[in-house]
């Protein structure tokens, strides 16, 4: 299925399980969101992850807020067509979950939290 | 290739699918508040009505004036604020001219503030005309706005009415506090001067009793007028000088553990001669149990005895007051517990002195206080007049004469005395059917302290001494000369500072007594100077002054005083300070 599954990785039914289990326990999490001033979708998806990250990922995660009418720039670089928009940069592989984003189940599976089903 | 690698592959290109069709999905349910375009000058945000809202609101509703000018003074932009201050709907705004509110005579000013701000920024202080056409004070500041929304500048209208008359407000209560100062001032030194006389005119009429038996009936009854007089004065000018002491935070009190009994029995010796003056029927029931206060038995005194004068002043002749004593306790809630025994009254009980045990419900919690109730069936209080009671110079219109008219301080004393104890006092009334001042002062929870009631040493007649008297006010010097004399002292005067020292060098005296604001030397300097030489070692010094403060003593004794009498000091506070120089000479 993924690169994960490699067949010199010492331990196969280890590596299989971690996948199953959708993530790794000691995995770092690298957010950016992008939003626009102080909408109440920005607020709203600013709280709704926050929260989130505290609950599964307590003190293995960056999140970086980025105001897009302060920094146009990096939301190009970093290919963001429409805000408010949440990117993982790590772990691989890359997701960027754009519009509501204050919906949980969704943000669970965009962050690769929760396996589909 | 290898297998692993083209699945990798393919993964990643299935999630950007995803991702590019999520994000239109989005778009099309609404869900973005902006989009970022890249543009030929570099990246660009175009944001959507619910992105501009917020800040829309914020300065549609601002409590500032908000405008956008053309580089002219041209309105292109007004929020609500400032539409509401000119009384025009904002729309109408767009395209006039900003000078159009502005009187003539700020133009200019106007004109300078337009010009810096459209280079930068700029503030300064300025009228409009508001709705009604009145001038209203504002405050301008201006900025320009960055050149991509087109050459503008944007002005905040600051409304400075409020703050105006707050400044206002200001001003006068500033005003206000420095003319009380200065009224307490005055009323210091007013009470301070009338205090000066009083002496004299003691000492004299105290002369004019020693010769009771030779009086004719006339001059006895002219002696007790000024008599009666001169101790109504005394008490005027005391509460004067007491009020302006408590406005001036300069009261000491001088706490020990007293019973409330007999301070309520010395308030109503005090009050006795004017009860009987006005044939009132005074009602008093204190416990028969002793209560414990620690608190300064003069002052509290004054409180209860103050309290009876005013009843005994609202109510009309053969009046009835009652005085009554209890224990009530205050519960952590607030609540208030009333002591069983006493006794509830009502207008028809009889006139006498009863006494009742006292016995309550309270939780352990409750905190003691001792509560004094006078009441009486006089004129009343006014509803409107009744919150004021306790103001200074407050005083009913009376129907009654004015007999025994006073300075409206009474009440005043009551409430500031009963708090500097800790205590609070409320009054009640019905207009026409009497009032009634309820005093709480906290007790001495510890009951089984014993109490040493004060031992009052009687005063064995003096050996005579040599005193010389020293004050600047001859009357005052000469009457206590006179009066000195009288009791078997030989006597010599002097006033002023060199004089005295002069005089204390010839004759010696056992005693000095002496004024501390005298001429050319005054009485501390000359009070130095006789402890510096050896022959008047032995001698007595009372320091005689207007200022009884515990600060004030400590500098006569530094001075080298040995007492020290606060005027117009009583030819009894004298006598005894001869008699124990008497009782140390043999």
């Amino acid at each position: 299925m993924t690169d994960e599954l490699n067949p010199t990785d010492s331990s196969t039914t280890a590596a299989f399980e971690k996948l199953m289990a959708g993530t790794a326990a000691d995995d770092r999490y690298v957010l950016r969101l992008y939003i626009t001033g102080m909408t109440p979708r920005s607020t709203e998806a600013f709280a709704t992850i926050k929260a989130l990250c505290e609950q599964r990922l307590q003190g293995r995660y960056e999140l970086e807020v980025i105001d897009i009418y302060q920094h146009p720039q990096l939301a190009i670089d970093e290919q963001i067509i429409a805000v408010p928009t949440l990117v993982k940069l790590l772990p691989a592989p890359l997701r960027r979950l754009v519009g509501d984003l204050s919906n949980v189940e969704r943000v669970l599976l965009g962050l690769d939290l929760r396996r589909k089903s | 290739m290898t297998h692993t690698n083209q699945l990798t592959e393919i993964d990643a290109l299935r999630l950007r699918l995803e991702e590019a069709e999520e994000t239109i999905r989005a778009i099309r349910s609404g869900a973005v508040d902006a989009f970022v375009v890249e543009e030929s000058h570099g990246a660009r945000v175009y944001t959507l009505e619910t992105a501009d809202r917020p800040y829309r609101l914020l300065v549609e509703e601002m409590q500032q004036g908000a405008l956008t000018l053309s580089n002219k003074g041209t309105i292109a932009y007004s929020n609500r604020c400032f539409a509401g201050l000119v009384g025009q709907p904002s729309e109408r705004l767009v395209g006039v001219d900003f000078r159009n509110f502005i009187p003539l005579d700020a133009q200019p000013i106007f004109e300078t503030l337009l010009q810096q701000g459209r280079a930068g920024a700029s503030q300064g202080e300025i009228h409009v005309h508001d709705a009604a056409g009145t001038l209203v004070p504002v405050f301008l500041t201006f900025n320009a706005l960055p050149p991509d929304s087109g050459p503008a500048i944007g002005l905040l209208v600051t409304d400075l009415t409020t703050q105006r008359y707050h400044e206002k407000v200001n001003g006068l209560l500033e005003a206000l506090k420095e003319a009380d100062r200065r009224k307490n001032e005055f009323l210091a030194m007013l009470s301070h001067e009338l205090r000066s006389p009083l002496a004299p005119i003691s000492n004299a009429l105290q002369l004019l009793g020693l010769l009771k038996g030779n009086e004719t009936p006339i001059q006895q009854q002219a002696r007790n007028i000024i008599e009666r007089q001169l101790g109504h004065l005394r008490r005027l000018v005391d509460d004067l000088l007491e009020v302006s002491r408590i406005t001036t935070g300069r009261v000491q009190l001088h706490r020990e553990r007293i019973s409330i009994s007999g301070i309520v029995y010395g308030a109503v010796e005090t009050v006795r001669p004017l009860l009987e003056e006005r044939h009132h029927e005074l009602d008093l029931s204190v416990p028969s149990e002793p209560i414990w206060l620690y608190a300064d038995a003069g002052r509290l005194e004054q409180v209860v005895a103050n309290l009876l004068t005013n009843a005994a002043k609202y109510t009309e002749e053969k009046g009835r007051i009652w005085l009554t004593v209890g224990i009530e306790w205050q519960e952590p809630s607030g609540e208030w517990r009333v002591a069983s025994g006493e006794k509830n009254h009502t207008l028809d009980s009889s006139s006498c002195i009863s006494s009742s045990p006292l016995t309550t419900h309270h939780s352990p919690l409750a905190t003691p206080f001792v509560v004094i109730r006078v009441r009486d069936t006089g004129v009343g209080i006014a509803p409107a007049l009744l919150p004021l009671v306790f103001d200074l110079f407050t005083q009913a219109e009376r129907t009654l004469d004015r007999s025994q008219g006073g300075l409206g301080i009474g009440l005043a004393l009551v409430q500031r005395l009963t708090e500097l104890h800790g205590g609070k006092v409320e009054a009640y009334s019905v207009l026409g059917q009497g009032s009634e001042f309820v005093v709480r002062l906290p007790v001495i929870p510890d009951e089984n302290l014993l109490a040493l009631p004060p031992i009052i040493a009687t005063i064995p007649p003096s050996r005579s001494l040599r005193v010389l008297v020293v004050d600047d006010n001859i009357d005052t010097a000469q009457s206590f000369a006179l009066l000195l004399k009288a009791s078997g002292h030989e006597v010599r005067t002097a006033h002023d500072g060199p004089a005295a020292m002069q005089a204390a060098l010839d004759y010696q005296p056992d005693v000095m007594v002496l004024d501390i604001g005298l001429p050319m030397l005054n009485g501390f300097e000359v009070a130095k100077q006789i402890r510096q030489l050896p022959v008047l070692k032995n001698i007595v010094m009372v320091a005689l002054t207007g200022y009884g403060q515990e600060a004030d003593r400590q500098v006569s004794r530094q001075a080298g005083f040995d007492h020290h009498l606060v005027k117009p000091a009583c030819i009894e506070q004298l006598q005894q300070i001869l008699t124990t120089v008497t009782a140390q000479q043999t």
